[in-house]
């Protein structure tokens, strides 16, 4: 049974509809990939997905429940994480009060529990940290560990917000242009580390990408859109070489 | 750049995460416990106040220095809090349950706010809760068959037990643990995933939801919090003052809140403390400077809004991360001292690896 599914996912924007009939089946364990031009609507897609704003028609389905029209918080509590194209972080916050928010659909301790820091408090506190901890060393963090988001350079922050995401321990991880702005060795980095995650941390992988060799190296599945729709599905190779795509990308006389 | 040493998880859930810190805040334990027997009544009565003023920050600090919720008429808050301890006390209920009462009231107003404001942010949330402000202000007045109006009301004494804690060292006493009380639960809130989410919905919505924080819920949870807090505050405000006048508690009180927890430094709860005692104590400078200067001058109207507006000017454009701000670098400073470098706070691009090896 597939892990996330839609089916005929529409969403309007008044009179454009961003996202047509959009239907996709992400396998467990598979890193699915959505390419498109700008403006395609994979952006869309995944807000809709995860809850931003709920669909105009169409359901989303997640580990076989119907989470159409669920809130984004209600959507992440479920296990599905992601990250934002434009960087979306705690920008007055350290790396590691950022960290510990990914743990926070984890929290058991009641409000009461905190505000007295009786043990159960305490004793979450610190498995949070230690889990955190896991993540810092994973994305080889531990220098900017008390560092203050807004003072770091742009692919730290990538990390972090990676990182936060991660630490959510997440069945669903939805990566928004993970390689935009990075220098070739880091989007290699982040190759491995997107493979590590699907092939050994039992993760599942979308991601919206434009660095064709990125999604050609990691991908199992692509998807590709075009003006709200699908127009191409199947491998990397098979997905670059259809006349649809080649169309979209570079004109009618190429195809 | 001074890294810390940590050799267990614990130092960075612990209150107190270094040596210094906790030899700091006992030394300072010890003088404040101590000062009485050196101070006059006159400063047992003024540092008194700013204890109970360091509350109200604290409280006005869980809205909008940690969740990003400026509010411009938290002294309704505080005035809800002393009137229903006041009338608590004078209907003869202890004085414990006459302060969980007062904080108790003030959080349902802090609920009823925020449920009303919830859509508006900034600036707007600012507005509201500014004509919240007036309006509570305006309800005391006019509600005189229960606050005796524009006559005031008397507040009784603090009781516990049995004991009259109404003298200048008692209440000093007991206006310092309940400072340290809430410093605890505000500090206990803020290194537990509660806190933290709080900080999340200040800095980005989308995020915070993307990771399963109820913003309605967070938000709400944060001015019934404050409201709380602050009311508790207004309590011992209440036995400060002795006798309550809705006037008490008008904007001018609101916007010292605001400028306290500016000037201290917004989201941080040493900053709150910072504030309130910088805030508190300018009474004393204005009067001290005023017997400088010539009769001419020291009795012209006015002198503590200039300087409330003046300090304000100065930290937004030399410090805008306030009094705590300012205590961080020179901790900084000391701590690398004397390999202290001037660039330290200057900020400068940092480099990635790959970018280094280049």
């Amino acid at each position: 049974m597939s892990l996330l599914s839609t089916h005929n996912l529409t969403r309007q924007f008044g009179g454009v509809a961003a996202v047509k009939g959009v239907s996709m089946a992400v396998e467990p364990g598979d890193i699915f990939a959505i390419i498109g031009t700008n403006g395609a609507g994979k952006t869309t897609l995944i807000n809709v997905i995860s809850g931003v704003f709920p669909p105009s028609s169409g359901t989303v389905g997640f580990k076989g429940a119907d989470i159409t029209g669920l809130g984004a918080d209600r959507v992440a509590g479920r296990g599905l994480a992601r990250t934002f194209q434009n960087i979306e972080l705690f920008e007055h916050a350290s790396v590691l009060d950022n960290l510990l928010l990914g743990r926070y659909r984890h929290r058991r301790a009641t409000l009461a529990e905190e505000l007295l820091f009786l043990p159960r408090a305490r004793k979450e506190a610190l498995a949070f940290r230690e889990s955190v901890e896991e993540v810092i060393e994973y994305l080889e963090l531990e220098q900017w560990r008390d560092s203050t988001v807004s003072n770091l350079p742009y692919g730290i922050r990538k990390q972090v917000e990676l990182g936060r995401a991660l630490a959510s321990a997440p069945e669903l991880l939805i990566l928004d242009e993970p390689a935009s702005g990075l220098t070739p060795e880091e989007t290699a980095d982040l190759a491995y580390l997107i493979r590590d995650m699907a092939r050994n941390r039992g993760m599942t992988v979308v991601m919206i990408e434009h660095d064709m060799g990125l999604v050609g190296g990691v991908a199992d599945h692509v998807m590709a859109m075009n003006s709200g729709e699908v127009i191409a599905e199947g491998s990397a190779a098979h997905v670059q070489s259809h006349p649809a795509v080649l169309d979209c990308y570079l004109g009618t006389q190429a195809a | 750049m001074h890294y810390d040493f940590k050799t267990s998880y614990s130092q960075d859930v612990g209150l107190f995460p270094r040596t210094e810190n906790r030899v700091f805040f006992a030394a300072l334990a010890v003088l404040l416990l101590a000062a009485p027997l050196v101070l006059s009544n006159f400063y047992i009565t003024e540092f008194t106040g700013i204890f109970i003023f360091a509350i109200i920050v604290v409280g006005y600090m869980l809205a909008a220095g940690m969740a990003g919720l400026i509010s411009l008429g938290h002294a309704a808050f505080v005035g809800i809090g002393a009137y229903t301890h006041a009338l608590a006390v004078e209907a003869g209920w202890p004085f414990l349950m006459a302060l969980a009462a007062a904080a108790s009231v003030s959080a349902v107003f802090g609920f009823v706010l925020a449920v009303l404001s919830l859509r508006l942010s900034g600036l707007y949330l600012g507005v509201a809760t500014l004509i919240f402000g007036l309006a509570v202000e305006h309800v005391l007045t006019a509600w005189d068959a229960v606050t005796g109006g524009a006559e005031g009301l008397l507040v009784g004494s603090p009781v516990i037990f049995g004991f009259d804690l109404s003298g200048y060292t008692a209440f000093y006493y007991l206006s310092l643990v309940a400072l340290a009380f809430v410093i605890w639960i505000a500090a206990n809130l803020m290194r537990s995933a509660t806190g933290k989410a709080l900080i999340a919905i200040r800095d980005s919505e989308p995020a915070a939801q993307s990771l399963g924080v109820n913003l309605i819920k967070l938000k709400v949870l944060a001015f019934t919090l404050s409201g709380a807090v602050t009311g508790f505050g207004g309590a011992f405000l209440a036995h400060r003052v002795g006798f309550l006048t809705p006037e008490g508690f008008n904007i001018m009180m609101s916007l010292q809140i605001v400028l306290a927890a500016v000037i201290g430094g917004l989201g941080s709860i040493a900053g709150a403390v910072m504030g309130a005692v910088l805030i508190g104590f300018i009474p004393e400078i204005v009067s001290t400077v005023k017997s400088v200067l010539p009769q001419s001058l020291a009795y012209q109207p006015g002198p503590d809004l200039l300087i409330y507006g003046g300090l304000l000017a100065v930290f937004v454009m030399f410090e805008p991360l306030g009094l705590y701000g300012r205590w961080k670098k020179l901790e900084a400073k000391l701590r690398t001292f004397p390999m202290d470098r001037k660039e330290t706070f200057v900020r400068t691009r940092t480099y990635m690896k790959s970018e280094r090896a280049r």
